[in-house]
């Protein structure tokens, strides 16, 4: 709404192509940009774990107003926090009932997804090689667990050897976690064709 | 062959809540003005909503300033909430946090239980009432600049190109859309924006964006366990202390329910799968005691991010 306010108004004086600065004014006077700014140490506070979070966001929230004199900053983006598998503890999850919990397969074909199969592959990596020598060696292949559709699949000979990365694009309901979370940042989110992807009728 | 082109004033990438907005407040304006304004939607899924998915709750501050009258006309908000509870879980129990101790954010009362597909189904009528021309099903592939390096607009993706790049038989050209402003609206990891921030510098001088991905189903349960506006939130279980996230619980009209499940994508533990925390979250005791009868549609969605994470020109229903 701001943006087109400041969008009218550049265009009745017969503007084009140049940076609203209107805009982010705008935005820096308006109720909305107050909101943000009064919860904005939520999300730092609580990445310092649940109880410390939870404690220090009250005080932030309950005795400051949200007008605490600090802001907690992110200095790294999420890519980059990811630990090495051999420093972490696996977690081994429960096997999918199918009344209460379903596995990815079932979940992905109720968002309705669909994309030709015969179009460039809309998930490009950077270097080929990656899943396997960085990703999988360091990671044990985080895109099989963060991609909640099953798109990434680390395939083997039946003797487990010859490990590769099978991209099964067509089942991507377009969440971007991929191009978010690969430790390698080696993973390109580009448009498939126009109409694809999930078609939810009512989320 | 060069590829089509049309003009506009003003194209939009995206047809969520602030590209729709930002189109209805440029129609609005040129009506009260009396002038002529031509405004370009594309959305990359087969229709307006269809790519949309949310919790979600809704303020309705910005709807109420952009469309007042949307009761009338029948905007999409049914299920005023009614209740907010807050709970802490362990892996059988749960700590139910007093009201009074909940921050400002954790209070819902004003807003609404909200498929925020629908809504901008809804939005996209209003839009289309108003003369903004809006194309579904045509995905924004690429910026297209002036010489002095201004953005000059957008093209829309090539159809029927095959695996090998080659062209198929059903090959259409993508068309070039060139606006006098154009406004990315592709949400917050657009992939032209990933493009528009490294050529003009935009996250300079602010920190590293963060993301969060959820999950959700919508389920139809039982009349005697619905209570329509109750808004259930969760920390703790299913996930480590360390790791920021948390569930939800929201009573939609017509006795159903969207359940779903929040991870903070700058977790560590590189053994961890937001999918599956959501599935073990849902065996909770406070949370099955609702899912009773059969589900639909699970699903998927990036996140909104905080403010101080935006980046320059970021756009927002607002």
């Amino acid at each position: 709404m701001l943006a087109a306010e400041a969008c009218f108004d550049a265009l009745a004086k017969e503007c084009q192509h140049d940076e609203l600065t209107a805009y982010p004014e705008a935005f820096k006077a308006s109720w909305l940009h107050e909101e943000l700014h009064l919860s904005r140490n939520f999300k730092p506070w609580m990445a310092k774990g649940l109880k410390l979070g939870s404690l220090m966001f009250g005080i932030d929230q309950m005795v400051f107003g949200g007008k605490a004199p600090w802001t907690l900053h992110n200095t790294k983006p999420d890519h980059a926090k990811l630990k090495l598998a051999a420093d972490t503890q696996p977690i081994i999850y429960p096997k999918p009932d199918g009344v209460l919990n379903f596995d990815r397969l079932s979940s992905v074909f109720l968002s309705s997804t669909n994309h030709e199969e015969d179009q460039p592959c809309h998930l490009q990596l950077k270097d080929a090689a990656i899943p396997i020598s960085v990703n999988l060696a360091q990671y044990d292949a985080p895109e099989q667990r963060f991609c909640p559709a099953g798109v990434y699949e680390i395939l083997r000979d039946e003797n487990g050897s010859n490990p590769r990365l099978q991209i099964n694009a067509q089942n991507c309901v377009h969440c971007k976690t991929c191009d978010i979370k690969d430790p390698s940042q080696n993973i390109n989110w580009v448009v498939p064709q126009g109409g694809e992807g999930p078609t939810y009728p009512n989320m | 062959m060069e590829r089509e082109a049309m003009e506009f004033d003003v194209v939009i990438v995206g047809g969520g809540p602030a590209g729709l907005a930002s189109a209805i407040r440029l129609k609005q304006l040129a009506a009260q003005k009396g002038s002529e304004i031509s405004v370009c939607l594309i959305e990359k899924g087969a229709e307006i909503g269809a790519h949309i998915l949310s919790g979600a709750l809704m303020d309705p501050r910005a709807l109420n300033e952009l469309l007042p009258n949307w009761q009338q006309d029948g905007a999409p908000l049914n299920a005023p909430v009614s209740e907010d509870r807050f709970f802490i879980l362990s892996e059988d129990g749960a700590i139910k946090i007093p009201n009074s101790l909940l921050p400002k954010c954790f209070h819902n009362e004003g807003n609404y239980v909200i498929s925020l597909g629908n809504v901008c189904r809804w939005l996209g009528e209003q839009a289309e009432a108003l003369g903004v021309e809006i194309y579904p099903g045509f995905a924004g592939a690429e910026v297209l600049f002036n010489e002095d390096g201004s953005v000059k607009g957008v093209a829309t993706g090539d159809m029927g190109r095959l695996h090998d790049g080659s062209e198929g038989p059903n090959f259409q050209m993508g068309m070039e859309l060139l606006g006098k402003y154009t406004f990315f609206a592709e949400g917050c990891r657009g992939h032209l924006g990933k493009q528009l921030e490294a050529k003009f510098n935009l996250r300079e001088g602010v920190d590293p964006q963060t993301y969060g991905i959820g999950l959700k189903e919508l389920w139809e349960i039982t009349p005697e366990m619905h209570q329509l506006g109750l808004v259930i939130h969760s920390g703790g279980w299913p996930m480590q202390p360390d790791t920021y996230g948390g569930g939800f619980l929201y009573h939609l009209e017509n006795n159903q329910i969207a359940v779903g499940f929040v991870v903070g994508l700058g977790y560590s533990n590189p053994h961890l799968s937001p999918f599956e925390e959501f599935q073990r979250f849902k065996t909770h005791p406070e949370i099955r005691k609702f899912l009773e009868v059969a589900r639909s549609n699970p699903a998927c969605w990036p996140l909104k991010p905080a403010l101080m994470h935006l980046p320059k020109n970021a756009s927002t229903m607002n």
